[in-house]
């Protein structure tokens, strides 16, 4: 801005000085606006915006209220004042100052000083005014991006009713994320992350760790495989400095136990909501994602079996680093103690949150706050999934089948080390869809094959028991076995077998698995099913009855090294 | 001074010692306590016992000077933390990524 776009007020009620500042400002190429009257000076103010106003404090302190009055007008724009005064007394110059003054020129002055205070004045508005425009655009950079994020990262996430999720950034932009995810089996997948800092920059990971999540979640990765991409993504995305601290809850809807994931995070609380027993903690055990380009060390989950009364609270650190006047933190006793509370009045959030607020009073928060709330009773979530109790009434495709206007067979072989580090059961179901073309049945039969599958590695090719799985405790034995066991494959083997006949608008899909062990003792599971309902005390055993349930035919030749099954849909929903 | 590093042993021993708040304000300065040094093979030695608070952004500058102290083939050491600056080291796991001496 030239000299002469800028505009300067002055008031002063002696006639003599007005017109020596008149000229010294003319003199300078500014424009001038002249004024003896406090009044008069507010109306010129608020019609002609001036960028600069010198005030003379010869009328007495009552000139302090043109001087509040004109810094209120200007609001957030920063338009200098200078007050013009004979000697003043230290208070005079600090009531000066607390009236919005910006300098202060004492009678008589040289007319080089004076005009080197407007010169230096008008530098610091243009600063300021650069950051005013500067700290806009942020703020409204951020409110778009927030618009967008939780447009595409949080709109997904399902099951609100029995996963309550609370988040308050600390700024607009948060670098927490909650994401929950409905797996192709029924299992839900939750997962609370935190990226370093705050703001715009914390929150570059989000969009492709939410794309992860929910496209691996959706296609039957397990978790493991979901946290090795997840982890793959940031190392490759984020700066050295940057990395994101995880928890990832898998709530396995058929087996009843959760698997716990903790990186980097605090501890995740599985409570009896009953009685507000603490029943186990898992701390983190690994080093936040992003960091290291493969996970260190073996990394597993941590198995907790689940009962219908409890729940799973996850939180980032914001809550319990949260301090209050004294300088102490919220803490993890008082959020124990907030949780039990609310199990008993039937609000956790609710009762986290004010506790949190008593303490911490009106203290701005420093860092962001999550909390998550999981309600473990399993069948909450079995309506939302693929495993549906329902009555069949099982029709025979056969007469369709010789009618079969098309069909396609689809065969794969695995063994070896690649038994124990692939899971071919996604790629299969991929195939599928590339062929069939999308289909909510497809959750159904990822169910199948998985079960299948599993059983024929588990209990074919690696020999295990499934009495070990008898018990919780069995259970981790189990799957610990079963870790130790993959590592000396040798030359096992699984092959899958699909035929597919398309019928009207469905379909009859075989299969066939043939697996290189010595055979297994299938039959008390398939007695058992028609004996009655499993009790639900049985680990074991509920792949098969699942399996029969979903699938038309199911049977078991060579000892239980080989299976057969057919599965059949219609087009319209489920098969009736 | 929040920060300082002191070179022992023909500069293959950089000794940092931080104090006081261990947190984003002091990145520039953290940075330029080691990124001079670049002689292979460089054991650098972050005293922490001054410090008593750190925050994740710190933990990001860990990262920085491990980063910087893999590329010149060097070692870091995180020396004598209190329980709380502790405390977020075992919750972040550090101990896989470098060694932490109490």
């Amino acid at each position: 801005m030239s000299s002469q776009d800028r505009h300067i007020l002055i008031i002063d009620s002696n006639t003599d000085n007005l017109s020596r500042l008149e000229r010294i400002i003319s003199e300078e190429g500014f424009r001038v606006t002249a004024t003896k009257d406090g009044m008069q000076g507010m109306v010129k103010f608020y019609q002609d915006r001036p960028d600069l106003v010198v005030i003379d404090y010869g009328d007495g302190p009552s000139r302090l209220d043109t001087c509040r009055e004109i810094k209120a007008l200007a609001s957030e724009t920063f338009v200098p004042i200078i007050i013009i005064s004979p000697y003043l007394q230290e208070a005079d110059i600090n009531r000066c100052v607390e009236a919005g003054a910006d300098d202060i020129v004492f009678r008589p002055f040289s007319t080089a000083i004076f005009r080197s205070k407007i010169h230096s004045l008008f530098r610091i508005a243009g600063i300021y005014s650069k950051l005013y425009t500067l700290t806009a655009e942020r703020q409204n950079d951020e409110e778009l991006a927030e618009g967008l994020f939780s447009e595409v990262v949080e709109k997904g996430n399902i099951a609100g009713e029995y996963i309550k999720i609370f988040k308050r950034s600390a700024e607009t932009f948060s670098g927490d994320v909650q994401l929950t995810a409905l797996c192709p089996n029924g299992d839900i997948n939750v997962l609370l992350g935190d990226f370093t800092g705050h703001g715009l920059s914390s929150a570059i990971g989000a969009i492709p760790l939410s794309d992860t999540f929910r496209a691996m979640t959706d296609k039957g990765y397990t978790s493991i495989e979901i946290i090795k991409q997840i982890n793959r993504k940031m190392f490759l995305l984020l700066p050295t400095h940057m990395f994101l601290a995880l928890q990832m809850v898998t709530l396995s809807v058929a087996e009843g136990v959760a698997y716990i994931w903790n990186a980097g995070m605090e501890d995740v609380f599985i409570f009896d909501a009953s009685n507000g027993e603490l029943k186990e903690r898992v701390s983190s055990f690994h080093p936040p994602l992003g960091i290291t380009n493969y996970l260190i060390g073996d990394m597993k989950p941590r198995l907790v079996p689940l009962g219908q009364n409890d729940r799973i609270i996850m939180y980032s650190d914001g809550i319990v680093e949260a301090r209050n006047r004294a300088g102490d933190f919220f803490g993890e006793d008082r959020l124990i103690d907030a949780s039990r509370q609310g199990f008993t009045h039937g609000d956790v959030q609710g009762h986290i949150i004010a506790a949190l607020e008593v303490f911490c009073e009106d203290l701005q928060q420093d860092d962001d706050i999550s909390l998550v709330d999981i309600n473990c009773d399993v069948s909450c979530y079995e309506s939302l999934g693929a495993i549906k109790e329902r009555d069949r009434d099982i029709r025979s495709f056969d007469s369709d089948r010789e009618s079969a206007t098309d069909f396609w067979a689809w065969q794969m072989s695995i063994g070896g080390d690649k038994l124990a580090r692939v899971n071919p059961i996604p790629l299969i179901i991929n195939q599928i869809q590339e062929i069939e073309g999308p289909s909510e049945h497809w959750h159904e039969l990822f169910t199948v094959l998985t079960e299948l599958y599993i059983n024929a590695l588990d209990h074919g090719v690696l020999g295990l028991s499934s009495e070990l799985k008898d018990s919780p405790e069995g259970f981790a034995l189990y799957f610990t076995e079963k870790e130790k066991r993959l590592r000396n494959i040798g030359s096992g083997y699984v092959k899958i077998k699909l035929e597919h006949y398309s019928c009207g608008n469905g379909g009859s899909l075989a299969i066939t698995l043939i697996d290189s062990g010595s055979g297994f003792e299938f039959s008390p599971w398939i007695e058992q099913e028609t004996v009655g309902d499993l009790s639900k005390n049985h680990f074991s055993g509920r792949g098969i009855k699942l399996v029969s349930d979903l699938c038309q035919s199911l049977s078991y030749r060579e000892n239980g090294s080989v299976v057969e099954a057919v599965y059949q849909w219609s087009g319209e929903g489920q098969v009736n | 001074m929040a920060i300082v590093s002191t070179a022992q042993n023909n500069n293959k021993d950089v000794v940092i010692t931080v104090s006081d708040r261990f947190d984003f304000s002091q990145y520039k300065v953290f940075r330029d306590s080691y990124c001079d040094c670049n002689l292979a093979g460089t054991e650098f030695r972050l005293d922490l016992s001054g410090a008593n608070y750190m925050d994740s952004s710190a933990l990001g500058m860990l990262l920085l000077l491990k980063e910087h102290a893999d590329k010149i083939k060097g070692k870091i050491v995180i020396e004598r933390p209190n329980d709380s600056i502790n405390k977020i080291l075992e919750i972040a796991q550090f101990h896989h990524l470098m060694e932490i001496v109490r």
